[in-house]
């Protein structure tokens, strides 16, 4: 504290009708602080906590189509973590999956600090609050915001199911599937409109949760006998514009590896 | 300019309650309009046109469906009384455990309800399994143990007052308060609060309703080969 600081002080305190002594304690006390306790304070500011690395690690599985949401997500904001691949081919689960996501016991998982969190969808939310000062992935507008979650939990609960029977299936059930998947894209494209994204100008929480699904694709239309760019051409060009985004293209496995892998699984569920 | 709220609902659908419940804590006025599920109104279809089903809230010309998403809307708009807690990882297991409880409980408690043999059977074990998961973290976590009622109180709130009344029209047994201490517990403290226990719909009613349910449902499901 400066001189000037403590002559205008001692005139605050005489004009509340301190006494004397107990001004001295007072301007003592207050010398102590800001020469000890208030530098210490730096260390619980976020410009010092910031610096401090945290901790973050992915439980994944290559092909996913939920992992790479979450991958895209964290590229996004530029976080760095750990990628540990879970071998599900093999049904192998490792003791961390197990002990992070015991209710389901299904990747992807967060780990932030010792702390998991579940469920793809849930999880990007996680990360657009967390770190909250680079690309938001959710607008600031709660009605904007409703809207994004009304297409999340709508992809979330419709796109996978029709998609799997198409290459997972034969015969009726497969024809099933591929009529339903095309219509729930047809839905997704007229939401889409005009829109270079589903949240507008900018690449946000929909598109994270739908563009992944574009690496797997080719291997619905190979095996479902069908061309998505033929009946949904818009939302293929949305998808073509996305995977310009670095953050995409790094994360989206190849589409012919996608397909390889899905050769491998019918083959070992009997269906080739 | 005054601002006007609407909600369509259905008198015992538990997802309409959710959104009832919530506009209740938040001292939001609104006009409550009631939807015939069994004949949709074209004022329905044109607010919902994805699902055509209730609760779609209206907030002046603005339209939000799909209950959960109307929790948070609501949190959001109106932030006295907040459902949500602040810190993320708090909300991320808020959100994970209603989803659960939403995707694994009431799926398959509804489902025990109207069927029947081998489908009953599977459906009651995995009704079971997933009351057996919330009770774990009603145990553990501290969420259901606060003074106020939050938004995973508002989602698994049907626990307490919908699932005994499907557990008599079903025939069968899900929840018991000796194997399940911690959710009676916080089934009490919820069904005493003032502004659940004056919200509910009537439960003699609701028995007839879901009576009337059962069979039609499964009739659906297992439609019978026609006779030649």
């Amino acid at each position: 504290m400066s001189g000037n600081d403590t002559t205008t002080l001692r005139w605050l305190l005489k004009k509340m009708r301190i006494r004397n002594d107990e001004q001295v304690n007072l301007i003592i006390f207050l010398q102590l602080y800001s020469l000890f306790l208030q530098p210490l304070t730096f260390f619980f500011s976020s410009e010092f906590l910031e610096t401090m690395e945290d901790e973050v690690i992915l439980l994944d599985f290559w092909p996913s189509m939920f992992g790479s949401r979450v991958r895209i997500a964290l590229a996004e904001k530029g976080v760095k973590y750990e990628y540990k691949e879970e071998d599900l081919v093999n049904n192998k689960k490792s003791d961390l999956l197990l002990q992070m996501n015991p209710v389901h016991k299904t990747i992807p998982v967060l780990v932030h600090n010792g702390k998991p969190i579940c469920e793809s969808s849930i999880i990007v939310q996680y990360i657009d609050e967390v770190w909250k000062d680079k690309a938001p992935l959710l607008p600031s507008d709660p009605y904007q915001r409703a809207q994004a979650k009304f297409w999340v939990d709508y992809i979330d609960k419709k796109v996978n199911s029709p998609g799997r029977k198409t290459w997972c299936t034969k015969g009726e059930e497969q024809e099933a599937g591929k009529k339903e998947f095309v219509e729930i894209m047809k839905t997704l494209e007229e939401q889409l409109g005009e829109k270079p994204y589903f949240g507008g100008e900018t690449f946000g929480f929909v598109d994270i949760c739908l563009i992944t699904y574009y690496c797997w694709f080719y291997s619905y239309e190979k095996f479902g006998k069908f061309s998505l760019e033929a009946e949904c051409p818009k939302l293929i060009e949305w998808a073509k514009r996305c995977a310009q985004k670095e953050s995409v293209f790094k994360t989206l496995p190849d589409e012919k590896k996608v397909f390889g892998f899905c050769i491998e699984m019918r083959k070992m569920f009997g269906l080739d | 300019m005054a601002t006007q709220v609407k909600l369509l609902g259905f008198w015992c659908s538990p997802f309409s309650f959710r959104v009832e419940w919530a506009l209740k804590l938040k001292g939001v006025d609104y006009d409550y309009i009631e939807e015939d599920i069994f004949n949709k109104s074209s004022t329905l279809l044109e607010l919902n046109p994805v699902h055509k089903k209730v609760p779609v809230l209206v907030h002046d010309n603005k339209v939000i469906s799909e209950s959960f998403v109307i929790l948070e809307y609501v949190d959001e708009t109106w932030e006295q009384n907040p459902l949500l807690p602040k810190d993320p990882y708090e909300r991320a297991t808020a959100r994970f455990w209603a989803k659960f409880a939403e995707e694994k409980l009431l799926d398959a408690a509804w489902t025990a309800m109207w069927s029947k043999g081998e489908t009953k059977e599977k459906a009651l074990k995995d009704s079971i399994e997933a009351l057996e998961k919330i009770e774990g973290e009603f145990k553990e976590k501290r969420h259901f143990e606060g003074e106020s009622i939050g938004y995973l109180d508002l989602a698994v709130g049907w626990i307490a007052y919908w699932l005994p009344v499907w557990e008599e029209v079903g025939s069968m047994q899900i929840f018991s308060q000796e194997k399940f201490p911690a959710i009676t517990g916080w089934m009490a403290k919820f069904l005493s609060h003032p502004l659940i226990k004056d919200n509910l719909p009537p439960k003699d009613k609701m028995h007839v309703y879901f009576e009337g349910r059962r069979d039609p449902i499964y009739n659906y499901f297992n439609p019978k080969p026609e006779d030649n």
